[in-house]
């Protein structure tokens, strides 16, 4: 948690660096003050400002943390605990990969409805482990309803 | 103004009714799940709106957001799981009572009292929003820019949960950049787009809540799928006689009841604040004008009845500022409004006195929903607490291609729901980091005004930034402003000095 915050911080005050360069180098009509590039401005300096004090508050509070002695530290995560977040971890990995590619490849791919056909088979066989039938049934079943409803009662357009 | 013409007679039709009940009960179903919050249920539900008339939309809407409020109690009584966020409260009494068997009593009494607290609330916002709209009107820009930054950081500085209240500011200064992103609405000029054209006309509120709230939720309820065990509802007590004894509560329990009622409002009318801060606090100062505060964290009806009420109180409340300043109360209230201007209809103080009827026609909403949400809430007891076993597994992926057709049709473009994809990552970092949403998108909502507030403030007080220090009206809200942010902070440090002493 330690190195994500450090990591998340450090790009949060680059990417508000740049957007404040970004912001002051905006025309301004007669003020910098009523210009496009000022609001930015403003609130990206602000930005720079918190990142760096959630940068230096995350250093601290870990040397503090690391004052407290080992015995504790190890009594307080358990390997059962561990497991159970590398589990999870493993999930939402799986869960994001399928999402990206049902997005970015399978539905610009194989059309919309059998594009959700597909996904909703494998995420719902994968997490709910009930066979294939049940899977099976449910994606069809709501592939179908997603399909008429858009097409027939609300009358939009499926995403391509 | 939107196209067309919505006012009370709308609510008559019996397809806008029929749409009103489903609402309801989908409300009160995705409320109930854990996992799915109204948040979620109203920013997929926005787009997929957008093919019904603007009253039928709004309508949907609003139902939705009310009857997940009030779902949301209904697994925090069964499960000891809080539907939503703002049923936290009712868990801690609630729970404790389906464990003595009045599991089913205390459903039908925190559905009586949810119903109670919007009618409340709805008596206030006739009576209060009027006054507010002809204040309002005396606003200028300096004021405007004050009542956004308002919404953002009060926001952020009340939703942060157990994370620090920086982070809060962090994520609603975020929101209010995103908001600038594409061509200045003053100059022509495009900012922040880096060369993507797609950007030109900016960040849609839509696809970047759906992503924050539905997505982000789908994810963590994959990646965390609770077994919920449902308690079964030992004491068979017939539907009559929990009604009555609903009611009977109202005399044994008038207090807390009216009291809850009065701060879920003021809290729902709060800029940038919300049902979820309502019940919290209507739970603790109940407990602490109780006259039997210890039976509260063991089944207390008291502490139920003041988290319900105060709750619902608030869905009525943040209407307030909503149609008389045009800004939300809360993150579902930001989507509503969103939903809102996607039919036209842009809600501020001269709105108000121009569209009365449109007024109308929220205030007969609210009123009917809370009456239809009533009687679903009282018929369905036992068959919520059916839906609630259903698995996640199932849900969770049904609401992700909600999430992309949602995202898809309000505009018709990929890049919206490559959008939403990049906001529902977002989401999931942010939930890892303790970062919350809800200031998010009160500065994505907000920003824009914000921003020409304050440039045409400038402009007007001739590039002083003393002009916005200047005004009574905007030192008015300065103080409340700076009264918002600095009361957790005080609260904190006496919190510090207190367990300091007590360890002496």
């Amino acid at each position: 948690m330690f190195a994500f915050e450090i990591v998340v911080s450090v790009l949060c005050l680059s990417g508000f660096a740049f957007l404040f360069y970004d912001a002051l180098r905006m025309p301004f009509p007669q003020q910098f003050w009523d210009g496009p590039g000022s609001f930015p401005a403003i609130l990206a300096s602000l930005l720079f400002v918190l990142s760096l004090y959630w940068l230096i508050t995350t250093i601290v509070g870990q040397m503090r943390k690391s004052k407290v002695p080992e015995a504790e530290k190890s009594a307080s995560v358990d390997t059962s605990t561990k497991a159970l977040k590398r589990e999870e971890i493993k999930r939402l990995a799986i869960i994001i990969a399928l999402t990206i590619l049902y997005i970015m490849v399978l539905m610009p791919l194989i059309t919309f409805p059998i594009a959700t056909l597909v996904y909703l088979f494998i995420t719902i066989m994968l997490f709910t482990r009930k066979g294939w039938v049940i899977p099976l049934v449910v994606s069809a079943s709501a592939t179908l309803f997603v399909y008429l409803v858009f097409n027939y009662v609300l009358y939009l357009p499926m995403p391509r | 103004m939107g196209n067309e013409i919505v006012n009370l007679l709308s609510l008559f039709s019996p397809v806008t009714f029929l749409y009103l009940c489903m609402g309801t009960f989908l409300g009160i179903v995705v409320g109930a799940l854990p996992g799915l919050t109204a948040t979620m249920a109203v920013s997929i539900l926005i787009s997929l709106t957008y093919g019904l008339s603007a009253a039928n939309a709004i309508v949907v809407l609003i139902a939705v957001y009310l009857g997940g409020i009030y779902g949301g109690s209904r697994s925090a009584i069964l499960l000891n799981v809080p539907g939503t966020p703002s049923s936290a409260a009712t868990a801690i009494d609630g729970f404790p009572l389906t464990l003595k068997g009045e599991g089913g009593r205390a459903g039908v009494v925190v559905t009586t009292f949810s119903a109670l607290g919007g009618l409340f609330g709805l008596v206030i916002l006739a009576v209060a929003t009027p006054l507010i709209a002809r204040f309002a009107l005396k606003f200028g820009y300096w004021e405007y820019f004050w009542l956004a930054m308002m919404g953002v950081l009060i926001s952020a500085s009340i939703t942060t949960g157990d994370a620090p209240n920086y982070k809060g500011i962090i994520a609603g200064f975020i929101g209010m950049l995103i908001s600038c992103i594409g061509i200045d609405p003053i100059h022509g000029y495009p900012r922040m787009i880096f060369g993507y054209s797609q950007m030109m006309g900016g960040i849609n509120l839509v696809p970047a809540m759906i992503g924050l709230f539905g997505m982000a939720e789908a994810f963590d309820a994959i990646k965390n799928p609770k077994s919920h065990e449902v308690m079964e509802l030992k004491k068979k007590e017939s539907l009559p006689a929990m009604i009555g004894a609903s009611f009977k509560m109202l005399v044994k329990y008038p207090r807390a009841a009216i009291q809850a009622g009065l701060i879920g409002t003021f809290i729902g009318a709060l800029p940038g604040v919300g049902p979820d801060i309502a019940s919290w606090v209507a739970y603790g100062t109940a407990k602490r004008g109780s006259k039997h505060p210890e039976e509260y964290g063991k089944g207390s009806y008291e502490g139920i009845i003041a988290s319900e009420t105060a709750n619902n109180a608030a869905t009525s409340g943040v209407f307030i500022p909503l149609l008389t300043l045009g800004i939300p109360g809360c993150a579902v209230s930001a989507i509503i409004l969103g939903g809102m201007q996607m039919h036209g209809f842009r809600p501020g103080p001269t709105f108000f006195f121009e569209n009365p009827s449109f007024v109308y026609f929220i205030a007969g909403t609210l009123l009917l929903v809370n009456i239809v949400m009533w009687l679903q809430g009282v018929v369905l007891t036992s068959v919520i607490a059916k839906i609630l076993k259903a698995p996640m597994g199932i849900i969770m992926p049904l609401v992700v291609v909600l999430c992309v057709v949602g995202s898809y049709t309000i505009s018709l473009r990929k890049f919206d729901v490559v959008v939403m994809l990049i906001f529902g990552l977002f989401g999931m970092v942010m939930r890892k980091l303790k970062i919350p949403g809800a200031p998010m998108a009160l500065g994505i909502i907000l920003g824009s005004m914000a921003d020409l507030s304050f440039r045409r403030g400038m402009i007007a007080g001739r590039f002083s930034i003393g002009s916005f220090f200047a005004r009574p009206l905007s030192l008015v809200l300065i103080g409340i402003l700076a009264f918002a942010l600095l009361l957790p902070v005080v609260n904190k440090i006496r919190d510090r000095n207190r367990a300091r002493n007590q360890n002496r």
